[in-house]
Formats: C-alpha cells, structure tokens, sequence
C-alpha cells in the first residue's frame, strides 16, 4: 500500500507553501480580482515559472507530473483562494496532453506567457459538431467559464473531437462578468464555428478517452480546491478559538465550541481523503465514474459546512469582508453551482 | 388550522392587509421582493406612510403615540406587512430605546425623544456591542466619566447597523470600573453630531455597507441624557434584549422567501426533483413549526404566563429558517446564482432589466443572511439562556 506523497510531491508541496506565505496574502488575491481580467498576470508567470502549470502534465508534453501533482497545486491555491484560472488552464493543458502532446501552444502555456481555457462537455451544453459544405463547424454553450475572455486559446474535450480555437475567431461570442466570488467569468456562445485541421486535435474512437480524461482533470482540481479552502478555513477558525477571549478565557474552552471545531477538523479530514481519492483514480486513468462524482459531492458539502461553520464561529467580525471567511464560502459556492460543479454531480448520482 | 384568532382580531388582519396593499410603495415592494438593498430613503419612505397612518409604533401606549395594540395584533401587523413586501421595519427606535425610555426615562426625556420616533423623524442606532464585549456585553469598556453635568465618553461600539445613517445612538458604557461588569453600566443617548464621534464604515461579505464601528473620541454627553439610574444600565439593556427577540418577523418573511423559492423553482425547471422537493417540504415543514410554536408564545405572552425565555427559541429557529431558505433559494438558480456585483446593488446603478443582475438581490440575501444567527445575542448565547434557564441546567 503507498497512499502518501512521493518525496518530490512533498517538495513540490513545500515550494508551494513557500511561495503563498511569502507572495500572496488577502491583499493580494484583492489586488489579483481587481484586475481588469480578474486576475494578476505577473503572478501568473511567476507560478508558471515555478512549475504549477507543468505540475499537471507529463513529461511527453513537457511537463513532470499529473493528476496527483496537479491536485497538490490546486489544493495549495484553495488555501489561498487565489483568483488565478489554475482549473481552467490545468484542464487546457491536460486536454492538450491527451490530445495531441507536441502541441505547438504547450511551450507558451506552461512558460505563462499566454494562457489557455479548458472547456469539459459535462460543463457545457446543446453542443454539436456538423457537417456543412464540406467542412464542419461547432456550435453550443459554455456559460460561466472561469478567466474565458483573458484566454487566448479555448480547448474543449467533446465526446468525438477535442479542438484548440482562437478566441477571436468567427462565430465565438463572449459575455464577461463578474462572479460571487469575485472571478470574472465569460458565458461563451459558439455558433457555427468552422472546424479546419488546424484546430482539430483529434476525433472518433481517439476523442472519447479525451473527453473522459478532461471530465475526470476537472472533478480532481475541483475537489481539490475545495478541500484546501476547507483546510484554510479550519486553520483560521482554530486560530480565532484560541486567542479571543470572553467571559475571562478563550472561547475555544468551551466544550460546547471544542465539539463543533472538532466536526470541522473531521470534515477537513474527509475532504483531503476524497480529493485524493478522486486523483488516484484520475492517476490510474479510469473512466469518470460514481466514486469521482462522490468525490466532489463529499468534498464541496463538507468545505460548505466548513465555511458556514467558520463564519459562525468567529462571529461578527465573520461576517466582514476584513477576513477571507466569506471569500471562502462564495468560492465554495460557486464549485457547488458551476456548470460541471457538485451539484451536477449531485444529479448524476441521483438520476 | 385555525388559531382560534378573536373576530377583532381578524378585522385587524384585514385592515392590516388592505392598508399595506395601497399604501407599500411598488419599487419599495420590488426591492424587498428581489432581495436588492433598501437605500435610507426607501425605510424613511415607507416608515412615513406608517408614521401618518399612526402604526409606526402601534404596540406602544397610547399616551406615547401607539394604538396600545395587543401583542397579537403586533404579531398580525409584522406577519401581514413582512408578508406583502413592506421593509423590515428599523427597530432601533421603535422596539428598542423607545420602549426603554417610556418605562424608564424621566417625564424630560419621553417629551425629547418619543415624539421623534413616533413621527419618524429621528434615526436611531444600537450602541451595544464592542470589539472586546460581544457575546459576553458585560464587559464592555467604553467608559463615560463624570465631569460636572456632563459624561465624556472615550471607546468604540463595532457592528453597529447603520449608524451612518442615524441621528442618534444609545450606548451602554461603563461608568464604575470597580464593580462587578454588570453594576457598572449605564444606558446614554448620545447625539452622533457631537464633536468626537467618528464613523468607520464596516464592509460585509455581500460587499454592502450596513455595519459600522462607531469611535468616541472624549465626547461630551450631557448627564440628563442618562436614562434611569447610574450603574443601573445592565437591567434597562436586558429589558431592552427581551424587546428585541420577542418582536421577529421571521413567520412572514419565512413565508414570503418560500413563495419565492417556489417561484424560482418552477420557473428553472427542478420543481420536480426529488431533491428540491425534499428540501422544499423540509423548509415548509420547519416554517408550520415555527409559526405555531411562535402563536403557543403569544398565547402565553398575553395571559401572563410566558415563561421568559421564549424568545430565545422563536430566535433560534428563526435566524436558522430564514438562513436555509435564503440558502435553497441561490441553490434553486443554479449557475444563474454565479454572476454578482456588489456595484451593481448600489443604490441607482442597479438595472433589474439586465438578465445578469437579475438574480444579484437573491445572491446578497444568501451571502447576508449569514448574520442573523450570529446578532442580537448568537444563537450560541440562545442555546446558554435556554439550557440554564429553560433546563436549569446552569
């Protein structure tokens, strides 16, 4: 049985953590949202260059990891709640792995010098491929995607074709907004866009294992990023019990307090265990199935009760925009709700 | 089901529900409804229309300027007005120091300040909490010290609900360090013009400014702004407590959100799973039971044999309803619940036509009702009073 970090993981781990005490506080994700893109592209070429991105993918496409790598970032920007796409971009280049690993955009992507939106069929909808004067063209919706109009490139996993599409080019509409959690986000509107061999990546029997691997990539960084937002959350809460003081001790002394803390730490617990759960099967590239979708169900309800239980806990000054606790529970929010989200998953579970 | 309510008081329902239905102002009403942030002028507007009417203070005496209502048709007045979409109606005054001042204040004050409540012209705010004193008050350590006829007051009041909007404050401060926390207090009117008075605008996690810390600075406050007696304030603040948790408007705001609820469901297509049916009859079932355990207290408030500590449960299980419900229903929108702007809730920049803000009020009621169980005594406090009190168990 090996279940724990490698040694390279656990450096991989450590490097991570390096880095967000030193450069990215509640400041800094403020400053990143802020941006005009939502986001701080400085930032975003420093994690590049540090090797998060080249932490989701094999060597073949040039990077040196994999789901479980790609799990330890996410779980790293979680605690965080950095405002950088890191899903989004992870499942591009995870796509772009699968698909067709001698990509010409790969060495940009994973350098952070440009930056890619991966687009998974479950997330999108009335999606289809047709034929029309000899040549073939997409059309379909991807609503709410994370960062889409600071992409420039879209990839999307469809169950017989993958395709790698300029954003700008004909027929892709974007509307961006803002989300909850303070991400911009783009609904994206494909309407008869030529499908030309450049953009092809690949398709048929070859498209599905694509499609499949894309689907399981986003479930792992979901469930992952909500389980290092539920460790953040915990940690903070745990902190507050034990320094403010009413009734003349700290408050973490009441038994009453002690119980509800401790029913957070086991679902923290749980969380970590199901986000990892979920990467191993990814690891072993098995086909999405219940367990993932478990996974991210689990993870996301016990990070919402995490959350809740956060902002009770330390009370008024829970509610203030002066600690990151409601940043924490909007983020988890939107994992819940999000095209592709828990909830969705909570719907194929039930159905 | 029947509560067996008295022909009079039926009558009064009536009146109570036609009255509303000409008189709430629409874009009052369409706000309150979608969740969007109420603007100072939209209270004020709809807290005159009751002012004229005389029902802005209805539970009051009548030689203060109520109608000596019973505490039914107190409870009539929220549920039917709550109901229809009229604003929460602001407290501070009206439930809380006015009451306290007509039972405790001397005939100078009740002639100073009732007035200004009853007609709505005096904006009032709650002076109570401290960064150091929440859940445990009696430890608060703003100090007022005596200097000739006047106090000066010196400390700070956090999480005070639209202060930036208030005339005045009342505050307990301390006013005799040596003694046991609770025999040193006292309850003070406090003019927020007065030099040294400063306000700190407190943003919440929907991104909406209502909180407020409030900075006293050596403010000078006349000593016959002392309501009752010096050090005695604990009593008056506790009277004023029992005020707050009685009057919640929880049953009809729990019923106007689950229409809503129902609204959004039908209208996104999930009224038909198992899951939000589940939660839908979970949610109803919860309100069946708050609203007649809330109507067995009235009972008992009116023939004198409440038992105290009543409150205490309609809050409890209210703050929590009203959280679920608010809850379900961002849930019921699905990926539609994602775009929010705080800037676009802000008062006159807000365009309800635009498909993407329409669902923003429904998100900041989610992210905001979050607080109430945390106010006005945490429902961890709540689950104090009802063990030792209800179950002597302290």
């Amino acid at each position: 049985m090996k279940i724990s970090q490698t040694e390279e993981q656990t450096l991989l781990s450590q490097s991570i953590s390096r880095y967000l005490a030193d450069r990215y506080d509640d400041a800094a994700r403020r400053r990143a949202e802020a941006q005009a893109c939502g986001y701080d592209r400085d930032t975003w070429t420093e994690i590049a260059e540090l090797g998060w991105l080249g932490a989701s993918v094999g060597e073949s496409a040039g990077g040196f990891g994999g789901p479980r790598e790609m799990a330890i970032v996410l779980e790293g920007a979680g605690r965080a709640m950095m405002a950088e796409p890191l899903v989004t971009a992870c499942l591009a280049l995870s796509i772009l792995e699968a698909a067709d690993p001698s990509h010409g955009s790969l060495p940009g992507l994973l350098s952070g010098n440009s930056m890619a939106c991966g687009l998974a069929a479950q997330a999108g909808s009335g999606l289809s491929v047709t034929g029309r004067n000899g040549s073939r063209v997409l059309s379909g919706r991807f609503p709410t995607v994370h960062a889409g109009a600071a992409a420039d490139l879209l990839v999307l996993a469809l169950p017989d074709i993958a395709v790698a599409l300029d954003p700008a080019a004909r027929g892709i509409d974007m509307r961006a907004f803002r989300g909850m959690d303070g991400r911009r986000y783009a609904d994206i509107v494909f309407r008869d866009v030529p499908l030309d061999d450049g953009s092809v990546l690949c398709e048929g029997e070859t498209a599905r294992p694509v499609a499949d691997r894309a689907s399981q990539v986003f479930s792992v960084a979901t469930a992952a990023e909500a389980s290092g937002i539920a460790a953040r959350l915990f940690e903070e809460t745990l902190a507050y019990v034990a320094q403010r003081e009413q009734f003349g001790q700290p408050i973490g002394r009441f038994q009453a307090l002690q119980h509800r803390l401790a029913d957070m730490y086991v679902a923290v617990e749980e969380a970590r265990s199901l986000a990892l759960a979920a990467a191993r099967s990814a690891e072993d590239d098995e086909a999405p199935g219940r367990a993932v979708s478990q996974a991210v169900v689990g993870t996301v309800d016990r990070a919402l009760h995490v959350a809740k239980e956060a902002i009770q806990l330390h009370g008024g000054v829970g509610m203030t925009e002066d600690l990151p606790l409601g940043a924490g529970l909007r983020r988890i929010k939107v994992l819940q709700l999000m095209p592709g989200g828990a909830e969705d998953h909570r719907k194929r579970l039930t159905t | 089901m029947d509560a067996g309510w008295s022909p009079s008081d039926i009558a009064f329902r009536e009146e109570v529900r036609a009255f509303t239905r000409e008189s709430l102002p629409a874009d009052i009403r369409d706000k309150v409804m979608s969740g969007r942030p109420l603007a100072r002028t939209d209270h004020m507007r709809w807290q005159d229309v009751l002012a004229d009417r005389g029902w802005i203070a209805g539970f009051w005496p009548q030689r203060f300027g109520g109608c000596d209502w019973t505490p039914a048709q107190s409870y009539i007045f929220q549920e039917e007005t709550t109901y229809a979409g009229a604003p929460w109606l602001l407290p501070f005054g009206v439930n809380y120091v006015g009451p306290v001042i007509y039972t405790y204040g001397t005939e100078e004050q009740k002639a100073r300040h009732l007035p200004g409540i009853v007609s709505n012209e005096v904006f009032w705010c709650q002076g109570y909490s401290e960064p150091n004193a929440g859940s445990d008050l009696a430890r608060l350590s703003t100090r007022a010290d005596r200097d000739g006829d006047s106090y000066i007051v010196n400390g700070s009041k956090i999480w005070t609900s639209m202060a930036h909007w208030a005339d005045w404050i009342f505050a307990l401060v301390r006013t005799d360090a040596r003694s046991k926390p609770q025999a040193g207090i006292s309850f003070l009117l406090i003019d927020l013009r007065s030099p040294g008075v400063t306000i700190r605008p407190i943003r919440s996690i929907e991104g909406a400014h209502h909180l407020n810390q409030v900075f006293f600075d050596n403010v000078r406050v006349p000593v016959e702004n002392r309501v009752g007696d010096e050090n005695r304030g604990w009593t008056y603040a506790k009277f004023l407590l029992g005020h707050e948790r009685v009057l919640s408007a929880e049953v009809g705001k729990g019923k106007r959100m689950l229409d809503r609820l129902r609204t959004i469901a039908d209208r996104s297509g999930i009224a038909d799973s198992h899951r939000y049916r589940e939660r839908l009859n979970q949610l109803e079932t919860d309100l069946l039971a708050l609203e007649w355990t809330t109507l067995r207290m009235l009972e008992a408030v009116m023939d004198g044999s409440a038992p105290g500590y009543e409150a205490s449960l309609l809050k409890l299980r209210g703050s929590t309803l009203v959280q679920a419900i608010a809850e379900a229903t961002a849930d019921a929108l699905g990926p539609e619940a994602i775009p929010y702007d705080p800037a676009c809730l802000e008062e006159g920049t807000n365009d309800p036509g635009d498909e993407l803000a329409r669902h923003m009020g429904i998100v900041s009621e989610f992210l905001f009702q979050r607080a109430p169980t945390i106010w006005g005594g945490s429902n961890e406090i709540q689950r104090n009073i009802i063990s030792k009190h209800a179950l002597g168990l302290g």
